[in-house]
């Protein structure tokens, strides 16, 4: 749940600094944000027993 | 002028030049009269234009503050409804649409990844990566490295096993066949030096040197040799003492000598050594 809602955070950092024209930080953030997805899967993925 | 207006007195006094004169020096009289009248008039009138123009200028003026004043004021009225609404849509509907877009973003990016690494890559990956890690960890806890995993190392590996059993068994063996001999050495080095150190004592001596230096080693032997055989003649003498002095109670004494009281001695139950109980066995 917190990591959903750091990733959530993350989007909206992102939308402000699309806003602000701060490309490099809105990059930064989109890149943050799918990380942070992508670890969720990960983890998930992990979870479940090997055998 | 016409001379036919003149009275007739005095058409006859005066020439036409006069009459032409008179009339042009009244008409000069009459000109500069409405000019003056005329100036005078225009200063009355700029007077009275002035001061309706400043009063038309006051008029208008107090007009146009309270127009100005109406008209900012209801501008300033429309302009805080407008605020406010700005205000209302940026508090509210600006968060609500932000938070909409937040959403929007995210489940477009979920769909980017499901599409860019489909969840069954993913658990495949992570299956891979896990099982890798618990192989390492096998690996580590029963020590096969890389080159333990080629099957003709493994054969070796299995043979030179084989042969370090081997040969563990046949050291085992040597070992006990070695225990045995070094054993059996030392029970013959210390019966050559008993042997050896035997030789110049008579039978009963050397018996007794034999019975207690037979099971001890040939260090032994030689550091305790001499103490024993000291120890043999200090019993050997105080044996003698006593079988004398027994003897001489025992033996038939002149009258006149002296009777020599010996006090009766508590035999021992048994026996110190076989050589005493021999002795007591001839008396």
């Amino acid at each position: 749940m917190a990591k959903k809602d750091a990733t959530k955070l993350k989007i909206s950092k992102f939308i402000d600094a699309i806003s602000d024209k701060n490309y490099a930080a809105a990059n930064k953030y989109l890149q943050s944000a799918v990380n942070n997805k992508l670890e969720s899967r990960i983890k998930q993925a992990a979870e479940k027993p090997l055998f | 002028m016409n001379k036919d207006l003149l009275p007739e007195e005095l058409k006859d006094v005066l020439t036409e030049d006069s009459v032409s004169n008179i009339e042009t020096a009244l008409k000069e009289k009459v000109d500069l009269s409405v000019e003056a009248a005329l100036t005078t008039q225009d200063e009355l009138y700029a007077e009275k234009l002035e001061e309706l123009v400043a009063r038309i200028d006051s008029d208008h003026t107090a007009k146009m503050e309270r127009v100005v004043e109406s008209v900012d004021a209801n501008n300033a009225k429309k302009l805080v409804t407008v605020v406010r609404k700005y205000e209302r849509e940026l508090n509210e509907n600006a968060t609500e649409f932000k938070d909409v877009l937040v959403e929007s973003i995210s489940s477009y990016i979920e769909e980017y990844i499901d599409e860019a690494l489909p969840v069954q890559a993913i658990e495949e990956a992570t299956a891979n990566k896990t099982a890798l890690s618990v192989l390492n960890n096998l690996r580590n806890v029963l020590a096969v490295d890389s080159s333990l995993m080629s099957e003709s190392v493994k054969e070796a590996i299995v043979d030179g096993k084989g042969q370090i059993n081997d040969l563990q068994k046949e050291f085992d063996v040597i070992k006990l066949e070695n225990k045995h001999l070094k054993e059996a050495y030392e029970d013959a080095a210390a019966r050559l030096v008993l042997d050896q150190k035997l030789s110049g004592f008579n039978d009963k001596k050397a018996a007794y040197l034999k019975k207690v230096l037979s099971d001890k080693t040939a260090k032994f032997i030689t550091e305790n040799f001499e103490y024993t055989a000291r120890l043999f003649d200090k019993k050997e003498k105080e044996q003698m003492a006593a079988i004398r002095e027994e003897a001489i109670s025992q033996r038939t004494v002149k009258a006149d000598a002296p009777k020599i009281i010996v006090e009766a001695k508590v035999k021992p139950s048994t026996p110190e050594n076989p050589y005493i109980a021999g002795l007591d066995k001839m008396k």
